[in-house]
């Protein structure tokens, strides 16, 4: 049974020229994600998963410089003009973010907001772009939809408002989501209703869904494969299981005991030892060197790179 | 992994400020003009008040040594001008920082007090905006004579409305900041509060008006030289050159075209190093 | 105050804001309940969790005690000898907003000396900051910096320093790590765990989930919508959950096995809804999954439901009865 692959990115780097030099926010970054499939993408601060997928899109500013592939069925995404690279935002690739202010409008009500983009791409009257928008705001589960829709954003809650947000993303019925820490904002009970959500709407749209997040808790639920990034490089990308039950790379070692232990998985608080690092000027050796209590001499001078198979491969000379 | 600082926000803001290049220009000129003015005048054979009888309105020429010519009086203008540049600049450079000392304290007042005082101060502020103050500093003017320092009072203190205003806005944004909820957790009190972190959050903002203030009152004086209210002489304003120039505009018009164009570069300089520092300091442009 | 052990105690607070400020005021606005009814008593050196969603009051709670807020009916009163303006420090969430970008951490941590009684002379002063800066885990030589060069966990630290430095006898936390990496939470508990236990601090200790308040927090309160939900010691409170509330909170967190996450059933925990503040329905009750006729018609007061533990719930959850 083949897979099909949706999307397939390639040694990309994203830097930007700033007054302090260049600061590399991503490093030789490769991953696929498949038709069907839920990527997580995991990374703290100074990980760089939010500009790899804002890059997708062409969506970073002008000192951006951005080198690498990233294909999808067969075009390069980070080459198109204009119209397409519009064209795919509109109906190929969406993306939520963790503060759906930032999406909405707070002038224009919400039924504006959802058939604007329906009358604009889809040509279709208002009446009946309307109608559409009620039952995509049902299906995403906000009580009352028909009356609510004329409602301003400001009078939703902020998990309704995350809900909104996503039923604008899958109004133009994408095939991947593109989703940014959505529920890191959220009170607990909410993010699990979102969640939830979301693992339902995946079936129903068929989705691919890419989930950028910190919580390594939020991805052992929501996601079949993960890449974890670390000084905007990928360290590890292992199938769910593999990750969590045997994970290779030092990194998403700490990382797994310090989610666990606050968790209330274990008897103590653990954590990794020293600070996420700031990606400016060159880099020599492996990123984790400084943190990392299984380092070998080489690792101070050779950038690992990526060994293994497609169940599980990591950037680490333990496992050269 | 070589690792460069991250660079302090003060220096971020002259980068960025470099980088405009009118402002960049504008400084130099403004630097140049300002040693300009304090230095030539030792270098002239002349002064503003001697009187030459051989050059009595005469053309710019080397030979004569007036470099600017002279005026109907027979005065040199470079030596003029250059005084009256000091002078206008003076008067630009202290009645601004009276303003600044009136509006900053008001302002901050205002706005870290809140409430009621806050509002009956700003009301007073709108009332006097309403006021047409041309109108009182020309009584002013005409009633205590057209002393220097009153000049520079009556000036200032038209202008600490605007600054008053804008501080208050800035205190009311810094006052919600955590680090000012903090200090008055730890004890801070409220004068501690508003000259440690309220008073040097608002520098940024103050520095912008200040720049594009100096402009603004140096027009003030010299409209009032203009009117033949401004400083008395022998003391000159660019203003009052203008004024004579204006005069002598058909026959002599090196009288008029000399002050006018320092007059504009001075303004001219200043509103763009204001624009310049007012992008600079603009916070969305962070990265 | 009888127990000569408790630090603080919190009598029948209610705190409700009104609009404030206004020259005339032409409308009547209804006052809005941020808290109703909380008493709680802290012992001295122990370590209490708030816990609490959004609209739960518990940062209310917090500046309440701090005396930041008056409250509108009921009382906070300390142990004597501790004073409310003296006695008690606070960490804010946000590590970097709590620092005022334009002090150098020398200047940021040793601030509060200037507002104490007795004056500290220049040396006091400096061995004071070597030694905070020392404990917390800072670099004496990077103390000329700015808090915009150091990261979120090490700002933080700076923040604890700075509270730290007049050695007061309660601190409050507020949600200290939740703005930080995962990977470095642990280090901020653990050192605030470090200083409570060496120092004997009454510890507050604010959290909007309860992952973390496990670690830190010998009890806890839950709250909801400005009122208390369940209160008792965390260990008991966690695996005997009487309320509804507490055990929605416990069960909506994600778990870092995806074992345990295959097997989760999605409970519906409906949405926070605007302020009911109908004093005769259980607040939560709009969105219980155990709700009956009686939640709707009246407010459950708080019981003891076991010696150490207090719900308030007409129709608490059965807990196993062997302990």
């Amino acid at each position: 049974m083949k897979i099909t692959l949706l999307l397939d990115i390639e040694n990309m780097s994203v830097r930007f020229n700033t007054e302090q030099g260049v600061v590399h926010a991503c490093r030789d970054v490769s991953f696929q994600l498949h038709e069907g499939e839920v990527l997580g993408v995991v990374g703290e601060s100074g990980s760089g998963k939010t500009q790899l997928m804002l890059s997708l899109l062409q969506l970073l500013p002008e000192n951006a410089n951005i080198n690498g592939v990233a294909l999808y069925s067969d075009k390069d995404l980070l080459k198109l003009n204009r119209p397409d690279i519009n064209q795919v935002r509109s109906n190929e690739i969406a993306m939520i973010f963790q503060d759906p202010m930032s999406s909405l409008n707070p002038y224009l009500k919400v039924s504006t907001q959802l058939t604007e983009t329906l009358v604009l791409n889809q040509q279709i009257d208002k009446q009946t772009a309307l109608k559409k928008a009620i039952e995509i705001l049902e299906k995403v589960r906000i009580p009352d939809a028909a009356t609510r829709i004329h409602d301003y954003p400001y009078q939703f809650s902020g998990g309704m408002r995350q809900r909104i947000m996503i039923a604008m993303a899958l109004l133009r019925k994408p095939k991947i989501l593109i989703a940014d820490e959505p529920t890191t904002a959220l009170d607990v009970t909410v993010q699990a209703e979102i969640l939830a959500l979301l693992k339902s709407l995946r079936d129903e749209f068929s989705l691919s869904i890419i989930f950028i997040t910190h919580d390594m808790s939020i991805v052992a639920g929501q996601c079949d494969r993960v890449a974890v990034m670390y000084a905007g490089q990928t360290v590890e990308q292992a199938i769910l299981d593999k990750l969590f039950y045997e994970p290779k790379h030092p990194y998403t070692q700490g990382l797994l005991a310090a989610a666990k232990s606050q968790s209330g998985l274990t008897d103590n608080l653990v954590s990794i030892p020293g600070q996420p690092p700031r990606n400016v000027g060159v880099q020599i050796g492996c990123a984790f060197y400084p943190r990392c209590d299984k380092r070998l001499d080489v690792c101070e001078q050779v950038t690992p790179v990526m060994s293994g198979s497609d169940i599980q491969q990591q950037a680490c000379h333990l496992y050269d | 992994m070589s690792e460069i600082e991250s660079l302090s926000p003060r220096k971020q803001i002259w980068l960025r400020l470099k980088a405009n290049r009118a402002a960049l220009a504008s400084m130099f000129l403004i630097g140049l003009l300002m040693i300009t003015v304090l230095v030539a005048p030792w270098l002239s054979p002349f002064n503003g008040e001697d009187i030459d009888y051989e050059a009595i309105a005469s053309e710019p020429s080397i030979t004569t040594g007036h470099l600017f010519g002279t005026d109907s009086l027979g005065r040199d203008l470079f030596v003029r001008t250059m005084e009256g540049s000091r002078i206008s600049l003076a008067i630009g450079l202290v009645a601004t920082l009276v303003s600044l000392l009136i509006g900053i304290n008001y302002g901050a007042i205002a706005g870290y007090f809140g409430g009621r005082v806050d509002a009956v101060m700003m009301r007073i502020v709108d009332i006097l905006y309403a006021m047409p103050f041309m109108f009182f500093v020309i009584l002013l003017m005409v009633f205590f004579g057209r002393n220097i320092f009153l000049i520079f009072f009556a000036i200032g203190a038209i202008n600490w409305l605007d600054i008053a205003r804008i501080v208050r806005g800035q205190t009311l944004a810094i006052k919600q900041q955590d680090y000012v909820e903090a200090a008055r957790i730890y004890g801070a009190s409220h004068w501690k509060i508003i000259q440690r972190h309220i008073v040097p959050n608002l520098l940024g903002i103050v520095v912008v008006y200040i720049t594009l203030t100096i402009p603004q009152v140096i027009l003030v004086e010299s409209f009032l030289s203009f009117l033949g209210l401004g400083i008395q002489e022998p003391m000159t304003s660019l203003g009052a050159l203008v004024s004579e120039g204006a005069n002598e505009m058909e026959s002599y018009s090196w009288t008029l075209i000399f002050p006018a164009v320092f007059l504009s570069i001075i303004l001219f300089c200043f509103n763009f190093i204001g624009d310049g520092l007012r992008d600079a300091l603009d916070p969305k442009q962070v990265k | 105050m009888t127990d000569n052990n408790i630090a603080i105690e919190v009598d029948d607070v209610s705190v409700s804001f009104r609009h404030t400020g206004a020259l005339v005021s032409f409308a009547r606005k209804k006052p809005f309940n941020a808290l109703s009814n909380i008493s709680v008593s802290i012992k001295s050196g122990s370590s209490l969790g708030i816990v609490g969603e959004s609209g739960s009051g518990k940062t209310t709670l917090a500046k309440a005690i701090l005396g930041l807020y008056d409250p509108s009916a009921g009382s906070v009163h300390f142990q004597h000898g501790l004073q409310q303006n003296k006695d008690i420090q606070f960490i804010f969430q946000d590590p970097l907003a709590a620092l005022n970008p334009r002090m150098t951490v020398e200047q940021l941590i040793t601030e509060p000396l200037d507002y104490l009684e007795e004056k500290i002379n220049t040396q006091s002063r400096i061995d004071k900051l070597r030694t905070i800066m020392e404990q917390v885990g800072l670099d004496y030589l990077q103390r000329q910096r700015y808090a915009h060069e150091f990261s979120g966990g090490q700002c933080q630290r700076v923040g604890i320093a700075r509270a730290m430095i007049t050695e007061p006898k309660i601190l409050i936390c507020d949600e200290p790590v939740s703005a930080l990496d995962v990977s470095v939470r642990a280090q901020i508990i653990n050192l605030l765990k470090d200083f409570q236990q060496r120092l004997r601090l009454t510890l507050i200790f604010i959290a909007h989930d309860l992952s973390l308040v496990r670690y830190i927090s010998d009890e806890l309160i839950v709250l909801y919508q400005g009122k208390l939900m369940e209160m008792g010691p965390t260990e008991e409170v966690f695996s005997q959950t009487r309320h509804p509330y507490t055990r929605a909170l416990i069960s909506a967190e994600p778990r870092p096995d995806p074992d345990t996450e295959r097997q989760r059933i999605y409970a519906e925990y409906g949405e926070v809804t605007t302020m009911a503040s109908e004093a005769n329905a259980c607040v939560y009750a709009g969105r219980c999954a155990h709700a009956q006729a009686r939640c709707h018609s009246q407010a459950p007061p708080l019981q003891q439901a076991s010696d150490a533990v207090q719900v308030a719930c007409f129709f608490p959850l059965e807990v196993a009865t062997s302990v």
